[in-house]
C-alpha cells in the first residue's frame, strides 16, 4: 500500500520549505522538505519501507506527516496506484487574447466601441476596466453598453469614490450587466463590502486612493490563487502578461499599464496586429521557473507575477520589487505578513 | 446567400449552456465555420418554414439572420428543451394548463421537422439519445456484462418492504429524467436518496410507482465522458462526507468531493463500448460506481450531461476536442 496525493494536491518544491497546492480547495499548505522527499522520490514505497528507509530514526515524525495528510484530505491509502494518473499540466485557451486592462483619467477619450470590437476579434474573455478619476453612472452605463454584444465573459471594474455611485445604483449595475463579475470602488472616506443581492456579486468600497497604474503589483498571500488554471499557466508561462493586452489612460495600447513601451494608439492600430510583434510577445513565456529568485521559491506556481515593478529595471528576469519574502530563508521581510499554519 | 461550406451546426439552449459557449470560442479559434441554434430561436425568432410542392420544407426567419441549414457538415446535438417561455403559471384543468401542452406538442412537432431537415450525416448525439429510458439502459447494460445495481418499480408498501429487506439499504431515484419544480421564489430538483424504515413506514400502502435500487456500499463515483470511442474518466470520492454520499449533486461547497483524473481498466472500457453502440449513442456521461469490492457498477448515460464538470477539474480540455471532433467531422469527405 501506497500513499498518494489527490491529483490535485501537487507539492512544489522551495529553497528552504515546501508546499503543496491544493488546486481545488484553493490552499496552499506548507510543508517542510523532507515530506516532499517523502512524497516525490518515495512515493512508490510502503510506510515500513520508508520508515526503514530513513533507519527508523524519525518513525514518529513520518506517522505525523501522515497524520497531517490524511487530516487535511490531501491523499489516500491505496494498493492500486495505478488507476489515479496526476493531472496533466497543460495549459491552453481558445482565446488569442485572455484578459484585457483598459486605465482611464480625467483626460482619457477612450473609444470603447472600438476597443470592445478590437477585443471581440482576438477573442478576449476577461477585461479589468480601472479608473483613477470619477465616473457618472451614465458614463458607465455607456462604457458597458458597448461590450453589450461581445465575447467577454467577465468585466471587472475599479472606480474611483464619488457620491452618485449608491449601493443601489451599482447592484442595478451589476443586475442589467451580469458579465459584471466585482466593483471596487477605492478612495473611499469609508470601507465597506456588500455582495449584490441574488447574484453575489461582490461591490466594495475601499480607502486606499488609488490615483494610476503604480498601485498593482502587489506579492502578498492573500493574493495566491491555488487552482488549475492559475497553476498550470504559471508553469509554462508568465501567469501576469500571457495573453494579456492593455490600454493606459492616454490610450497607448500596451502589455501593462505601467509599461513604458507603447505599440501604437487605440484607434488607429489594430489590436490583432500588436499582439503579433514579438516584442510584444516576448513576456508572455517568462514563467517564474525564469525569475530570478522566483525560481527557487516554493510558491511560483501560484503567486502572480509582476514585469511592471522589478527590483532590477534593466533585467527582464529580476524579482518583484514589491515582493516582501525571501525563499532561502523562508521568511516575509518585517512589517509585511506572516504565513505560517 | 450565404456561401458556405463545412459548417458545423450546434443545436443548444439559449441559457447556462457554457459547454456550448466553450465549444463555440474553440471552434472559432480553430477559424472553423458555425451556426448555433438554440430550441428558443423556433418559438421566438421569426420562423418562417415553406413547405411546397417540391418535396422539401424550408425553414427560414423572417429576419436576414436565417437559418442556413443547407451547408451543414456535421451536427452537435447538445440540448434541446422546451423554451422556457412556454412556461406560464398555470393551473391544472385550466384552459390554459391545456394550451400550454397543447404548444408544447406544437413545439416538439416543429422541432421533429426541423432536424428532419438536417442531413442526416455526422450527428454527435442526435434527438432520439434523449428517449432511451433508465430501465432499458440498465437492461441493455445487463446485456453486455457491466454489473447493475438490483432495480425494482413497484407501487405497494409490501413489495417495498420485501426489496428493503433483501438488501442492506436501498436508494430512490426517479424513472424518467429529473426535473425542477420551482416555487415563487425558491427552486428544488430531486436527486437520489436513501430509503430508510422510517421513510418506509411514513408512507401510504399505495404510493405512485418509483424505482428503487439496491445501494452500492460505493468506494468511489465515476463520471465518465465517452466521445466516440475515447473515455475521459473522473473519480469522485464523495463517500465520508454524509452531505455527498448519496448524490453527488447535493454539492458541499465548503470541502468540495476530490475529483481527479481515472484510467478506466480496459475490460470496462471494452463493455461501456459495446453499451454505447447497442444504445446507437456516440457521446454520452457516464455513471459508474465502484464498490468496495472493486466492482464497477453501472448506473446510467446522460447524453447530454455536464461534462465541463469532468473537464475542469481533470484539465482534460474537453470542450476542445468536442470542437476538434465537430471540426474533424465537417471535414470529412463521405
Ligand atoms: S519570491 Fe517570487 S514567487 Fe515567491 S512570493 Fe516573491 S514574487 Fe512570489
Amino acid at each position: 500500500m501506497v500513499f498518494l496525493l489527490y491529483a490535485c494536491c501537487v507539492p512544489v518544491d522551495g529553497a528552504r520549505r515546501s508546499v503543496i497546492c491544493d488546486l481545488q480547495r484553493n490552499r496552499p499548505y506548507l510543508i517542510p522538505k523532507a515530506l516532499f522527499e517523502i512524497l516525490t522520490v518515495h512515493a512508490d514505497k510502503s510506510l515500513p519501507d520508508i520508515k526503514a528507509y530513513y533507519e527508523h530514526e524519525v518513525d514518529e515524525t513520518i506517522d505525523e506527516y501522515f497524520h497531517f495528510l490524511i487530516e487535511n484530505d490531501l491523499g489516500f491509502w491505496t494498493d492500486e496506484p495505478y488507476l489515479y494518473p496526476p493531472i496533466a499540466y497543460d495549459w491552453e485557451s481558445p482565446s488569442q487574447i485572455t484578459n484585457a486592462i483598459v486605465d482611464m483619467n480625467e483626460h482619457s477619450i477612450h473609444d470603447f466601441d472600438w476597443i470592445a470590437m478590437e477585443l471581440d476579434k482576438v477573442g478576449c474573455a476577461a477585461i479589468q476596466l480601472r479608473s483613477y478619476s470619477s465616473l457618472s453612472l451614465d458614463e458607465l452605463y455607456s462604457i458597458l453598453r458597448s461590450f453589450q454584444n461581445c465575447r467577454l465573459r467577465t468585466i471587472e471594474i475599479l472606480l474611483k469614490f464619488s457620491e452618485g455611485l449608491e449601493l443601489a445604483a451599482l447592484e442595478e449595475i451589476v443586475h442589467t450587466h451580469q458579465r459584471v463579475s466585482s466593483i471596487y470602488i477605492h478612495s473611499s472616506p469609508y470601507a465597506e463590502a456588500h455582495m449584490a443581492s441574488r447574484t453575489k456579486i461582490p461591490i466594495v468600497w475601499i480607502n486606499t486612493a488609488i490615483s494610476d497604474h503604480s498601485f498593482c503589483g502587489n506579492v502578498n498571500p492573500g493574493r495566491f490563487a491555488s487552482n488549475i488554471q492559475m497553476f498550470t499557466e504559471s508553469m509554462h508561462y508568465n501567469n501576469c502578461l500571457n495573453r494579456k493586452i492593455s490600454i493606459d489612460a492616454d490610450g497607448h495600447i500596451k502589455n501593462c499599464p505601467a509599461f513604458g513601451k507603447s505599440f501604437g494608439k487605440a484607434g488607429s492600430t489594430s489590436l490583432t496586429e500588436v499582439i503579433c510583434e514579438s516584442d510584444f510577445r516576448k513576456w508572455w513565456s517568462i514563467s517564474k521557473d525564469s525569475i530570478d529568485t522566483c525560481r527557487d521559491c516554493e510558491f511560483r506556481y501560484i503567486c502572480t507575477d509582476c514585469r511592471a515593478i522589478t527590483s532590477n529595471d534593466s533585467d527582464m528576469f529580476s524579482k518583484p520589487a514589491k515582493c516582501k519574502y525571501n525563499p532561502y530563508q523562508a521568511t516575509w521581510i518585517a512589517n509585511s505578513y506572516s504565513y505560517e499554519q | 446567400m450565404y456561401p458556405l461550406f463545412q459548417m458545423i451546426l450546434l443545436l443548444s439552449e439559449r441559457n447556462c449552456e457554457e459547454s456550448t459557449n466553450l465549444v463555440i470560442d474553440w471552434i472559432s479559434f480553430f477559424g472553423a465555420d458555425f451556426q448555433r441554434i438554440n430550441g428558443e430561436d423556433l418559438v421566438s425568432n421569426g420562423l418562417v418554414v415553406n413547405i411546397s410542392g417540391n418535396g422539401k420544407a424550408i425553414f427560414g426567419t423572417s429576419n436576414e439572420s436565417g437559418f442556413k441549414t443547407s451547408n451543414i457538415k456535421s451536427v452537435w446535438f447538445r440540448r434541446w428543451r422546451i423554451p422556457p417561455m412556454l412556461r406560464h403559471a398555470v393551473l391544472l384543468n385550466s384552459i390554459e394548463y391545456d394550451a400550454y401542452r397543447y404548444l408544447v406538442s406544437e413545439f416538439n412537432a416543429l422541432s421533429a421537422s426541423f432536424f428532419a431537415g438536417i442531413s442526416k450525416r455526422n450527428w454527435l448525439n442526435k434527438p432520439s439519445d434523449l428517449t432511451h429510458n433508465k430501465i432499458f439502459v440498465l437492461t441493455q447494460a445487463s446485456l453486455v456484462g457491466l454489473k447493475i445495481p438490483e432495480t425494482l418499480i413497484c407501487q405497494t408498501k409490501v413489495e417495498l418492504r420485501a426489496f428493503h429487506r433483501k438488501h442492506s439499504g436501498i436508494i430512490s431515484k426517479s424513472i424518467g429524467d429529473t426535473t425542477f419544480f420551482r416555487s415563487e421564489n425558491r427552486t428544488f430538483s430531486n436527486y437520489t436518496v436513501e430509503i430508510t424504515d422510517k421513510d418506509i413506514d411514513s408512507l401510504e400502502e399505495h404510493f405512485y410507482p418509483s424505482l428503487f435500487q439496491s445501494k452500492i456500499d460505493k468506494q468511489y463515483e465515476l463520471r465518465i465522458f465517452y466521445l466516440d470511442g475515447d473515455f475521459h474518466a473522473m473519480a469522485i470520492f464523495s463517500q465520508g462526507d454524509r452531505q455527498t454520499e448519496i448524490d453527488f449533486r447535493q454539492y458541499n461547497t465548503r470541502r468540495p468531493n476530490r475529483c481527479v483524473p481515472y484510467n478506466l481498466p480496459a475490460q470496462i472500457k471494452n463493455l461501456l463500448t459495446a453499451l454505447m453502440k447497442r444504445l446507437d449513442m456516440n457521446c454520452g456521461s457516464i455513471d459508474l460506481v465502484r464498490d468496495k469490492k472493486g466492482n464497477y457498477n453501472f448506473l446510467e448515460v446522460n447524453p447530454v450531461g455536464q461534462f465541463s464538470m469532468v473537464s475542469y477539474p481533470c484539465n482534460y480540455h474537453l470542450e476542445r476536442k468536442v470542437a476538434q471532433y465537430l471540426i474533424k467531422q465537417a471535414h470529412e469527405r463521405k
